[in-house]
């Protein structure tokens, strides 16, 4: 499972993931398609703890990328990309710019902030603020081929 | 054993720091605006206040960054390459190198579809007190990712 916290600085929105479980899936953009018509997306990541197993391209046809051990400083920019933990446990953070984030639900997670929240921002632009917490993901990606994996206890829940 | 690392993008220009209990990291250089760093694990003095991670704190304009980590910690210093201000106070111009010009031009071939190396392959290390300074700021964006 991994848990989400994103928090707004002066200059920078953060996400803070940590996650248990080997394979749950920290993130995953796939952008399909529309990917040559998207910018950058700007992202610097810092792995302070655990393994993530990085893969890259488009659904279903996920390429293999980078296995990053922290402490590790890593720079992601493409568009279609998504990691996954490849420890028991990973705690990590992407650090993003704020500029062109605040007001646009769209965009580098936002979406989780209120309406009040992100009036806030864009009123108090050097103030920093915790967005969200316990945005929680139950998904697990296998680690060669990124495809979905369900859990026990999510095949259980199913269920009931 | 403290270390220090960087990497940039043509908008953010972040700096991580890991420290073990007791140790300290300083920056030589300062800003003439507040800067912010985000402690992602432990607990530090700086100013002689005490704060636990997860938080933000607010660097004030002209001030010398001096952290001392009380149990083992580390932050990230959040600061913006697209700031040419801020920029060229951290690492003023010399020679025939531009650091600003250089993070907002700087277009490897892993952009795009290609994937990154890791981890930048310049890392300041020390134990006890370390001082980060201008010019080895620059040594890391420069050699960072060579």
């Amino acid at each position: 499972m991994r848990d989400r916290t994103l928090i707004a600085t002066k200059d920078h929105v953060i996400i803070m993931d940590a996650s248990v479980g080997v394979g749950a899936e920290i993130s995953s953009i796939d952008f399909g398609a529309f990917h040559s018509t998207l910018k950058h997306m700007y992202s610097i990541g810092f792995l302070m703890e655990g393994r993530i197993q990085t893969f890259n391209g488009s659904a279903p046809n996920w390429k293999k990328g980078n296995l990053a051990e922290g402490p590790v400083l890593n720079n992601n920019v493409n568009l279609n990309r998504g990691g996954a933990a490849a420890s028991e446990k990973m705690v990590g953070f992407q650090v993003m710019p704020r500029l062109g984030g605040v007001g646009k639900r769209s965009t580098f997670g936002l979406w989780l902030a209120t309406k009040d929240e992100i009036d806030f921002l864009m009123q108090n632009p050097e103030a920093s603020l915790t967005i969200a917490t316990g945005c929680d993901l139950n998904i697990y990606r296998n680690l060669d081929t990124f495809d979905y994996e369900l859990e026990d206890e999510t095949i259980e829940n199913q269920g009931e | 054993m403290a270390s220090v690392t960087t990497t940039f993008d043509p908008k953010s220009l972040v700096i991580a720091n890991i420290m073990n209990a007791g140790e300290t990291i300083n920056y030589d250089w300062s800003i003439d605006e507040m800067y912010q760093i985000i402690l992602t694990k432990g607990t530090v003095i700086f100013n002689g206040n005490s704060h636990e991670a997860i938080s933000v704190i607010d660097i004030p304009a002209g001030s010398e960054l001096a952290i001392e980590a009380t149990i083992d910690s580390s932050f990230l210093t959040l600061l913006r390459s697209d700031n040419q201000s801020v920029v060229n106070q951290i690492m003023p111009p010399d020679g025939s190198y531009n650091y600003y010009d250089f993070m907002q031009s700087y277009r490897p071939d892993w952009y795009g579809e290609g994937v990154p190396p890791i981890p930048p392959a310049t890392i300041v290390t020390g134990v006890g007190d370390i001082l980060v300074t201008s010019d080895e700021l620059k040594s890391m964006v420069l050699d960072g990712w060579a």
